[in-house]
């Protein structure tokens, strides 16, 4: 066996507990949920359920990678890690992978004991679809993973990577709403109702529940329409999944030992979060802001400047501010007047 | 061998070493000696592989450090080494295991054994020098080719340093295990290292055999009939001088056998010459480039 091999054995082992506690945690929420949700007030209300499922799928691979990589934040770790002799591609995959097949290990167990439970209480729902929807969601669970693996290995701190994370769920959302406010696109409202990182497994589990609960080919049909109408979100989804993995290979290869702990400088951290955030609430909230009332005004620019120097003092861990930061947050100030005079010349 | 060439390294920006280059020949004991903030850490960790060597070049054995083979043959014992709140020694060989499976689980147990270890204990309760024997007792039992140690005396008792040093000297003697070494404390580097490093100014002002080193200097103690001036020793090349009355110690840069007669023309009522130690030179080496005053 390669040392490729014993370290992946060795990693999956050395986090079979949390793996164990997280798997039996899953399923019994699931199956309770299953249950709650069939003997609601003593109504038979045959519920699939499905929702428990990908509800859990989604925070199983959200908190995975978390768990998985939290070591690596840690400079006395790095500096055992880093001198064995393996190379950090390697390693890289390692991790990855440990992590990857934890969340499947977790959901499948989940899974299985929902579908045990399902079969074992009515025959009125349609369970062959349910092995489709085992396969796709673990398709969408993956992009989740890769993004959240690489969202939090910007960081160089636990607290720092968790927040990047949280920050990132409600970006593509928060992207598509302020350009839908500036340049009134249907584009970009499609986009914002399919923005949010677990939206795609709404979906998925909206058209299965369907097919699973009411047997209705229909449901399908209106599914495949509703795809095609939205290919390019798919190839979002599929690019943003590619990338993450390459994202993350590159950053875990590239990332000195000397960084952990030390302020998280990454593009995609708080460098670029804290002013789309500030900006994305200043567009937003420009209606307002230039309603001739000033003490609307007034709590609006308040708010943002809160925002983006609540912003900056977590950053920069103190008020430690750079002119940048100062720039930044000045600039934001100006940006819904912009905005108003693009939209609404006269 | 380790061939270090041209190496720098920064940090945020700061630089923490430039231009060092350096050599550890096999079977060599050397010890890596600076002030605090000199770049001995840094450079460990650039060895080891910890650190990505952004400029520069290090060679084990012919093969540039960023390749995995090349670590095969080295381990690195930081200053703070990796635990959680399970680790056990047990868990730690195991780790360990993965990465060098020739680990010898014999040698392993001898030292825990030595060190009055439990090997099921979680290491949390551990003081720093019984971690700090738990790993010693791991990098003796993988056996490398090259041994990097971080502030290596650093929390271990004197039968601990003695049990250490002891077995450092028999791991180079059978295996031919070279040895590069960081600490303060200069007098046990002197008991086992044949050579040394300084690291100053952010690269290697200093190298080289540790005792041709402590006899640059020799150290004197003269007792004079009546206070005498310091100017006395003005034509002598003084590195350090301390007076009390009639009595003065004096450190001169040079061969004592050369520097006794022109002692002795200044009349004194007692000269004896002193041992001279390899911390005492390292202080009159700091004190020369002005760190201490």
């Amino acid at each position: 066996m390669t040392t490729f091999w014993r370290f992946l054995y060795y990693r999956l082992k050395s986090s079979a507990l949390r793996t164990v506690i997280f798997t039996v945690l899953s399923t019994a929420v699931c199956l309770l949920g299953i249950y709650m949700a069939n003997k609601w007030e003593n109504v038979e209300l045959c519920q699939s359920g499905l929702y428990m499922l990908a509800t859990a799928l989604c925070i199983i691979a959200s908190i995975v990678p978390l768990f998985e990589l939290a070591g690596l934040k840690n400079r006395r770790n790095l500096d055992t890690l880093y001198f064995f002799p393996i190379g950090r591609q390697k390693m890289a995959t390692v991790y990855f992978l440990s992590g990857w097949m934890q969340v499947v290990f977790i959901y499948t167990v989940t899974f299985i004991a929902s579908l045990i439970w399902l079969i074992s209480q009515t025959d009125y729902f349609a369970l062959i679809y349910m092995l489709p929807y085992y396969f796709l969601s673990l398709v969408l669970a993956f992009v989740i993973f890769a993004v959240f693996s690489f969202l939090f290995l910007q960081a160089n701190t636990v607290a720092d990577g968790v927040l990047f994370c949280v920050l990132w769920i409600f970006l593509p959302f928060l992207a598509g709403l302020t350009l839908g406010e500036v340049f009134d696109i249907d584009f970009f409202e499609n986009l914002y109702s399919w923005g949010i990182l677990y939206t795609p497994m709404n979906n998925l589990t909206v058209v299965f529940q369907d097919l699973i609960e009411i047997n209705n080919p229909a449901s399908w049909d209106r599914a495949a329409g509703e795809i095609m109408d939205r290919w390019y979100v798919f190839f979002i989804w599929g690019a943003a999944g590619c990338a993450a993995v390459n994202g993350y290979m590159v950053s875990f290869i590239k990332k000195g030992a000397e960084q952990a702990g030390e302020i998280s400088n990454s593009p995609f951290g708080y460098a670029m979060l804290v002013p789309f955030y500030g900006y994305c609430l200043m567009i937003n909230a420009g209606a307002f802001l230039v309603s001739l009332d000033p003490i609307v005004d007034s709590i609006v620019i308040v708010g943002y400047l809160i925002l983006m120097l609540s912003g900056y003092l977590i950053y920069r861990r103190g008020f430690h501010f750079k002119a940048s930061d100062i720039i930044l947050t000045v600039i934001g100030v100006i940006i819904p007047f912009a905005v108003m005079l693009y939209t609404n010349p006269a | 061998m380790i061939e270090i060439k041209h190496l720098g390294h920064d940090i945020g920006g700061k630089i923490i070493l430039k231009n060092v280059n350096l050599t550890l020949q096999e079977g060599s004991v050397m010890g890596l000696v600076g002030i605090n903030g000199a770049g001995k850490t840094t450079l460990l960790r650039l060895i080891s592989g910890v650190f990505a060597v952004k400029q520069g070049e290090i060679f084990i054995d012919g093969i540039s450090v960023s390749k995995e083979a090349s670590r095969k043959s080295l381990f690195f014992l930081p200053d703070d080494p990796y635990y959680t709140i399970y680790t056990t020694g047990e868990s730690l060989y195991k780790m360990y295991k993965v990465f060098y499976p020739a680990i010898d689980r014999a040698v392993f147990d001898r030292f825990m054994r030595e060190f009055a270890l439990d090997p099921k204990k979680p290491i949390r309760n551990f003081s720093k020098g019984m971690r700090r024997q738990l790993y010693i007792s791991l990098a003796l039992a993988v056996k490398p080719k090259y041994l990097l140690l971080d502030e290596a005396f650093d929390g271990l008792d004197p039968l601990s340093r003695l049990a250490f040093k002891k077995a450092i000297n028999e791991f180079v003697e059978e295996y031919g295990t070279s040895v590069l070494i960081s600490s303060h404390s200069l007098r046990e580097l002197e008991d086992f290292c044949d050579s040394y490093v300084l690291i100053d100014n952010q690269t290697v002002s200093d190298s080289g055999d540790i005792a041709e080193k402590v006899s640059r200097f020799c150290k004197f103690q003269l007792a004079f009939r009546e206070e005498v001036s310091k100017e006395l020793f003005a034509d002598l090349p003084v590195a350090s001088l301390e007076q009390n009355g009639k009595f003065v110690r004096v450190v001169l840069e040079g061969n004592a056998a050369e520097l006794r007669p022109l002692l002795e023309a200044l009349n004194p009522a007692v000269i004896e010459e002193m041992r001279m130690d390899f911390e005492e030179t390292f202080i009159h080496e700091v004190e020369k480039r002005g760190y201490v005053k």
